[in-house]
Formats: C-alpha cells, structure tokens, sequence
C-alpha cells in the first residue's frame, strides 16, 4: 500500500515537471488536467487513511491486543514464581 | 471588490495599533493557559511528552497545529498566489506525507521509545554513536525548521506594522524569540501542547472563514475563480499550468522532482512531529492522533488553493512581491481585502500564534534531544536525575532561543515554504532512513545507521550550501559571491536516495551482528505494544 500510493504520488510530480502539455489540457472551464490530479491526491489521501483505519480496527489490534495480554500474563506468572522461591 | 491600488514605500497596511491590541490578548490569553497547564510538570515525562494523557483527537489537533506553521499559511499561499500551480504541489507533498508516517511510522514508534527518536533508533543498535547522530540530525533539522519561522514572523509583523527597513525586521526577530523562550520555560510539553490545540482551531477556523468568503466572492465557482487569478496576473494563463516556477529548464524540472521527493519523505523524519506520537497513551491513539491530524491538514490545504489564487486575483503578484516580506505576505493581504482591518488583525494574530507555537514546540524537541540523548546518556553517563534533566532542557531552550534569532536574521526575506522544504529535504535524508530500516530490516546494523545518519545528513547540507540557495542568484543567502556548483535549489532528489544506499552498504559491509534478542524483542514490542510505556497518573 504503501508502495501504491508513494508510486501515484511520484507519477503525479514528474507529470507536473516535464508532461506541462498533458496537464494543461482543459477540462471545465478553466479547470485543468493538473489541478484533477491534484486534487484526485487529496482524495486518495483520505481514502487509504479510510481504509487503512479499519483495517487496522478489524485485524490488527485484536492480534496485537491477544498477544500483549499472553505476554503480560506470562510475565507476571514469572514474577510470581521468584516470591515463592523467595 | 475593492480596486486594486499599488501599495505605496511606507503605507501601511490596516492600522498598526488595531493589529497589535488584536494580537497582545491573543498572546496574553495564551500565556494564562500555559501556566495553568504548566503546575502539573514535573516529572521528565510531563515536560517532554504531557504525561502521555492526551486523546487522540487533542493530539491530533496539536500535531496538526504544530505541522501547519507559517510555512503553510504564508509560504504557500504566496507561492500559489504567484506561481500557480507549482506553488501547490506544496500543499499535495505535505499532505501526502502523512501516509508515510501513518502506514510506516507512527504506531511503532509510540510502542518502542520513550521520548525521542534517537530512543528508538538505539533499541538494538550500540546507544552512544546512534544516540549522538541522532541528536545532531535532530538539531539540524530544528534549526532549519526555526529558521522559516523566525522569518515569517519577520515577514508578517513588519507587514502589520509597516516596517521596512532591516533592522526594523531583525528587532521584530528578537522580540519574537523572547516571548518563545518564556512559553517554552514556563509551560514545557503540556503547555505548548494546549496552545497548539487552540490555535489549531483557530487558524483551521480563520482559513475555512476566508475561503468560503473568497468563493462566494467568485459565486463559489472554481473556474470563476481560476479566472479571476489569470486576470491578476494580467490575463496570462500560464499560472493555472505547472512550470511558473520550475518549468524553465530540464535542472529547473529536476528540481520540481526533488521538492516533491522531500516534502513527501520529510514529515515521518521531522523530530518535533515524532515527538509528539509520544504524548498519548497508547499506539491506537497514536494512529487516531494521525488520522485526525490528516484530516485537519488536508481541509487546510484545500483551502490553501482557493486562498492562493484568490490573493493572485484580488491583490495581484506586483503588490504582493512589493509588500514587506514578499510572498509570505500574500495571505495577510488578502485578510485585508476581504474583512478590512479587523479581520487582518485576527488573522495577523492566529499566524503569529501560530509561528510562535511552532517555534515552541521545535525548541523542546530540540533541548529535549540534547538533555535526553546527549547530555543524559552520553555525557554523564546515566548518573543525571530527572529532574537535572529537566533543568539542563531548560537550559537548553535559551541556547537554541538564541542561535534562531540570529539565523532569523540571516534568513529574512525568503519564501517560509521553500525554506521549510529544506528541513524536510535534511529530515528525508538523515532521518527516514535510518527510521525505516530499523523498524523493519533485521540485517540493519550500527554501522548502517551511523553511515545513512551522518551521510544523509552531510549530503545534505553540503547540497544546499552549493546551491543557488546561497550564493550565485539574486534571491541567496549571499548574492555576492557565486560558489553553487549544485544546481538544484532542493537537494532531496540526491540526498535521499544517497542516505538509503549507505544505510544498506554500511549493514551489509559489518561484519558483527547486533543482538538476536534485542531485534526480536523490538520487533514484538513494536507491532503489538507490550512493554510501552504508559501514561502518568496524577
């Protein structure tokens, strides 16, 4: 994803430096091929922050949240078993 | 719409005494807040990172106040104002940013450091060189970083006021910097923090306020709008296309590539903005700071565009390069034209704040990296207490207090975006790499660290020493002498890569491996958060 979206990006500059002709090209008025792009940018911005959020929400806490509760637990377990020896 | 008049030597614009009575209470305000906030510091957690217990959202809305500083107010509306479209790939670049920083960074950061990055670059690398290097990179960036601020305030104040001469500016500098060197003192962490949430707020507001009110001045048509523009600059329609700015040459078209390489990879670099993943409670706070962050930064920057090229319609390029401070007067100026004196005094006094919450919070990172990886681990060798630690930061903010008005000074004058873009061009280079490797490449070694710390960082620099930046053209730090041998004004394009490719060769060239267990054990606390550190009870 992260690579996507770096690739977009990289595309979207070299087409502003040396493609002027392709994002002159007019399409409402005088709206641009350029500034679409541009903001198209802004929109996929928040798109894949969008996506990224819930699929951080659905997969990857309760992964982390199971594993950092095992390990925690194992820990204390640990602490436990020096008192008693102590 | 009021006729456009060239604005005279010596006019001013608006009424110096309404501006600056606007201003003191914004300030005095402000001040109140910062003490209040500030009786509850006293551990080392609550002066650098507010005892961890901000929400997501309130850090959101202070990362987002403290990413838009004068930079993206002044800077790139002037730049659009007179250059179109090139000005706007600042606007895309700093937004897009983000997504490095939310997919890459933010989350595993928060779970594997404690207060700086150089916390976490040290996990499992050799603490001593890591920690020095990144320290130094911390301090080069902030001082940049200053740099573009202490000259938008110049810029502005001498705006409000009508000064002219240099030295009138230069006393604006070193007015401006004590009154940071007091928030800072006085408030620490917890105390910037709340005036960056306030003044987010603000300024988010002022802009929206000004945008919808230039729309419905063009009957919320873009492409009235785009028209209105082209009129300003005198029916040339070469503003709405890229290449104003960058399109003279195949160096001038490099040059735009390498801006947008550094603004893109600069963000998740910047030290004073990873600071801040640090001051909430968890890595889903963390992860909720960025996105409303995002949020914020994106609205703002959308708005930018329709105050670019509403200011090139309603005020003109020819007025606004003639005003005190050049571009970054642009958006005052369009303040003025839309709301009089009144609401040029409003917005006047939000971008100062603005400028000084910025300049507060790059200051505390700063001190904060000396005090916690130099001075700390390094100098006396882990026997400093919390609270010396404390003290020797504070010490530290009026050193840096100092060197930035200075280079304040030095630097009045230019466009506060483009030089902020150099900060992103050293963070991108000394920093991301290292970041990125170290999070997740096992075979990343010490010697790689210190390779594409070091290297990025001097590549950097000497880049943009040798550039038309400094010397050779009439806009450089030093017009009279002509050493720039390197022609791009943004070294990113060189630099960035350069840092990556030593970062690997400096790994693989090591012979000795860094600790298995140490670079699991990152690798586990990372991703999951076990072991973080918690946030303070009081």
């Amino acid at each position: 994803m992260t690579v996507a979206f770096l690739v977009w990006y990289v595309l979207f500059v070299v087409l502003g430096a040396f493609f002027h002709d392709v994002m002159s090209i007019r399409l409402i008025g005088n709206i641009n091929l350029g500034l679409v792009l541009g903001l198209l940018q802004f929109v996929s911005t928040f798109a894949i922050t969008a996506a990224y959020v819930q699929f951080a929400n659905k997969k990857l806490d309760p992964r982390a949240a199971a594993m950092r509760e095992r390990l925690e637990a194992e820990a204390g377990d640990g602490r436990h078993g020096e008192e008693e020896i102590r | 719409m009021s006729t456009v008049m060239p604005l005279l030597a010596g006019e001013t614009v608006g009424t110096p005494w309404v501006n600056m009575l606007i201003f003191g209470i914004f300030v005095a305000g402000t001040l109140v807040i910062v003490l209040r906030a500030s009786k509850n510091t006293a551990t080392a957690a609550d002066y650098y990172a507010g005892g961890r217990a901000f929400t997501g959202t309130q850090n959101g809305t202070a990362i987002a106040g403290d990413y838009l500083s004068a930079a993206s107010f002044l800077g790139i509306v002037g730049a659009i104002a007179l250059y179109g479209y090139d000005g706007f790939l600042y606007s895309i670049g700093f937004l897009v940013a983000w997504l490095v920083a939310l997919l890459l960074v933010a989350e595993p950061l928060r779970n594997t450091g404690k207060f700086t990055m150089a916390d976490v670059l040290s996990f499992r690398l050799r603490q001593r060189p890591v920690r020095i290097a990144a320290s130094l990179n911390t301090l080069a960036v902030c001082l940049f970083y200053l740099l573009a601020q202490m000259a938008g305030a110049g810029a502005l104040v001498s705006l409000l006021l009508g000064i002219d001469s240099k030295l009138g500016q230069s006393l604006v500098i070193v007015i401006v910097g004590a009154l940071m060197i007091l928030y800072v003192l006085v408030g620490g962490m917890k105390g910037t923090t709340w005036v960056q949430i306030i003044k987010a707020i603000l300024l988010v507001t002022s802009v929206i306020v000004m945008t919808v009110w230039v729309m419905a001045l063009f009957g919320f048509n873009l492409s009235a709008l785009l028209g209105g523009a082209v009129d300003g600059h005198g029916g040339d329609e070469a503003i709405l296309d890229p290449g104003l700015q960058y399109g003279a040459s195949a160096v001038s078209q490099l040059d735009f590539v390498s801006l947008g390489l550094a603004l893109v990879l600069g963000t998740a670099g910047l030290p004073h903005v990873l600071m801040r993943f640090y001051t909430v409670p968890t890595a889903k706070e963390a992860r909720k700071s960025v996105v409303w962050a995002i949020i914020l930064i994106g609205l703002f920057y959308l708005c930018t565009l329709v105050l670019g090229y509403g200011a090139a319609a309603m005020i003109g390029p020819e007025r606004i390069s003639a005003a005190p401070g050049g571009q970054n007067s642009a958006a005052p100026l369009l303040a003025f034209e839309l709301g009089g004196s009144l609401l040029l005094g409003i917005v006047s006094a939000v971008a100062f704040a603005t400028i000084l919450a910025v300049v507060a919070g790059l200051t505390i990172t700063a001190a904060a990296s000396f005090a916690h990886d130099i001075y700390s681990s390094v100098i006396a060798k882990e026997h400093v207490s919390p609270e010396k630690e404390v003290k020797i930061a504070r010490r530290t903010v009026l050193v840096i207090g100092v060197l930035s008005i200075l280079g304040g000074i030095g630097a009045q004058g230019q466009n506060v975006a483009f030089l902020v873009a150099l900060a992103f061009a050293v963070a991108a280079s000394a920093n991301l790499p290292t970041i990125v490797y170290s999070l997740f490449w096992r075979g990343f070694t010490t010697r790689g660290a210190l390779w594409s710390m070091y290297g990025g960082l001097i590549t950097a620099l000497v880049l943009i020493v040798l550039s038309p930046v400094m010397s050779g053209a009439e806009a450089s730090m030093i017009p009279a002498a002509d050493f720039a041998i390197f022609p791009l004004k943004n070294p990113g394009i060189v630099s960035i890569p350069l840092a990556f490719f030593l970062g690997w060769l400096g790994s693989v060239t090591e012979k000795r491996t860094e600790d298995p267990d140490k670079q699991a054990e990152m690798e586990v606390r990372s991703l999951t958060g076990v072991g973080a550190e918690k946030a303070v009870d009081h």
